[in-house]
């Protein structure tokens, strides 16, 4: 999480890269981030958040969040796709979708989302992807597949700061309601009929 | 704030309903909910992701629709509680998460309160003051607990609980064996009603010693005699008798807990305290034993945030210390601890 002024200048930031923990820590995290800058909530202008894709729980969380605030600060919440926060300029931004996929999204030279966010299987987007910067750290976990792909090792996790920048030109509009990019159904299985109890 | 009567608002995600009540003292001023049961119906069961992605959708529209029907505004609230366990941990993060936002962005305190406290501290919204010590029955689809309660703002004792399945449970899976649907409690009570219930006899575990139930072989015994039944299954006699079979021993147990502690206050909370038939032989055998019987109307038995709300309220008037800012979301949370710190 990030606090930047209205100059664009990140005043404030903590970062835990840590999925499991992020509903019990992000709350804290938006308390200390707003103490180190010496803001007080009410000041606030405005909430960008992360709308994923990413693992469910984690952008739950983030979500409510944002959404909350937002809605008892009487600010409003801005949702960016994830993605878009990780690199600059031309480039496919990749993060690790897990089950062996990866979520991923492409840019052109000006930093505009031109495909996706996508979930799909490195071997079946491969060719798709050659020639153009591969950034994040799903290019590294799946770096077997993905061999002959231009791979740069940084950035590896989408940044709040590069969130809240891309969210500037969205300030004073209306915000969208905050839908999460889950791209991938629930995980349920219809129960066949009921088991039989006796041979 | 005035006096011992603060303006609390609580929310409920464990499960499959997100709840949102507030109260003021012990008056209840709204409960508002939205439910995915129908989006789990075709499953036969809860589907945690889709409870979870529900819960999120609907808390922010549902916190509104409380604070309208209320007549308050979000900066008249006092404290926020909320639901941190036990239950579906994905579930409860979104409960947790936005009371947690709540109560940094109103600058008030924040309760991480058990779920199953909350069942039983309801009942203050309906009958008045929680008569001290009292043995809680808590009967759901997740839970089949005995406690025994001194003071609820502070712990609960558990005497006994299912060793296997929960009581709603059990409805829920017999109801799906004679193709009833889901979820299965007020269906099977229903149809009961114009049913024998002592045209089957179904085993009833009621083991010696222990306040501990059992339902699954209930559970066996009624697939049984099912499959073994030619022609029509009698639908509404074997829902009779099975319901029986397990009010019985719940009314049994929990009389017998009441009889060993010396304890003369019954209260029933839970999803399955919506069952007639539990309500009437409960009421008949405490009546014969001297026991004063409290259950909430069914409303307020099933999951809802205004319980949780009642549980707050009832935390701040004891000044009970508040929970921290990293509060988990502990799906397993322990009936004895009643605020997560
Ligand atoms: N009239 C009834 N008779 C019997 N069981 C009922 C009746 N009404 C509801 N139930 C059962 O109650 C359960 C639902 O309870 P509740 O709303 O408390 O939700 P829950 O998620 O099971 O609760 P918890 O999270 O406290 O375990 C279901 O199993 C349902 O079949």
């Amino acid at each position: 999480m990030a606090l930047v002024d209205s100059g664009g200048q990140a005043v404030a930031e903590c970062v835990v890269v840590d999925a499991r923990r992020h509903g019990e820590l992000l709350a804290q995290g938006i308390a200390a981030v707003l103490g180190d800058a010496g803001v007080d909530r009410r000041d606030l202008g405005a909430v960008v958040v992360g709308l994923g894709p990413g693992p469910f729980t984690g952008l739950r969380v983030g979500i409510v969040t944002a959404a909350t605030l937002g809605d008892a600060l009487c600010i409003p919440a801005y949702g960016i796709c994830s993605l878009d926060g990780l690199g600059a300029g031309e480039r496919v931004a990749m993060t690790d979708a897990r089950r062996r996929e990866i979520y991923w999204a492409r840019y052109d030279t000006d930093g505009t989302r031109v495909s996706g966010p996508h979930v799909s299987k490195p071997g079946d987007v491969i060719e798709q992807l050659r020639g153009v910067p591969v950034v994040g750290f799903g290019a590294q976990v799946h770096a077997e597949a993905l061999v002959g792909l231009d791979v740069r090792p940084e950035p590896k996790y989408p940044s709040a700061p590069a969130l809240v920048e891309r969210a500037v030109a969205l300030l004073g509009s209306v915000p969208e309601p905050l839908v999460p990019m889950y791209l991938r159904r629930p995980d349920a299985e219809q129960p066949g009929p009921p088991k039989r109890v006796t041979a | 704030m005035t006096g011992d009567e603060p303006l609390v608002l609580g929310i409920e995600t464990s499960c499959d309903e997100t709840g949102v009540g507030i109260v003021r003292g012990t008056t209840l001023l709204a409960d508002a909910i939205a439910s995915s049961v129908d989006a789990h119906a075709r499953f036969g069961g809860v589907v945690p992701e889709v409870a979870s992605r529900a819960h999120l959708e609907a808390m922010v529209p549902t916190v509104h629709r409380a604070l309208e029907t209320a007549g308050v505004r979000l900066s008249d609230l006092d404290a926020i509680a909320v639901t941190s366990g036990p239950g579906l941990v994905g579930a409860l993060l979104v409960g947790v998460a936005a009371a947690k936002s709540y109560a940094l962005a109103l600058d008030v305190p924040l309760y991480g309160v058990n779920h199953l406290a909350a069942h039983v501290a309801v009942d203050v919204l309906e009958h008045g003051p929680i008569p001290e010590p009292c043995i809680a029955m808590l009967v759901s689809g997740g839970h089949s607990s005995l406690l025994l309660v001194d003071d609820v703002t502070r712990a609960l004792q558990p005497l006994g609980q299912t060793i296997d399945d929960a009581a709603g449970e059990a409805f829920d899976k017999v109801a799906r064996l004679l193709g009833l649907g889901f979820p299965g409690g007020p269906v099977v009570d229903r149809l009961a009603r114009d049913g024998d219930a002592a045209a089957i006899a179904f085993p009833r575990a009621k083991p010696k010693g222990t306040y501990d139930v059992s339902f699954s072989g209930l559970k066996t015994a009624v697939a049984r005699w099912v499959e073994a039944h030619e022609g029509e299954v009698p639908v509404a006699d074997v829902c009779a008798s099975f319901q029986e079979a397990v009010v019985d021993v719940l009314t049994s147990k929990a009389l017998e807990a009441c009889r060993d502690t010396g304890v003369e206050h019954l209260l029933i909370g839970g999803g399955v305290a919506a069952n007639s038939r539990l309500r009437a032989l409960a009421q008949e055998r405490c009546d014969a034993a001297g026991v004063r019987l409290r259950v909430p109307r069914p409303g307020l038995c099933t999951d809802n945030g205004a319980m949780v709300a009642a549980l707050g309220s009832r935390l701040v008037a004891a000044g009970v210390p508040a929970s921290a800012m990293d509060l988990p979301a502990d799906s397993s949370m322990p009936v004895t601890e009643v605020v997560n710190r």
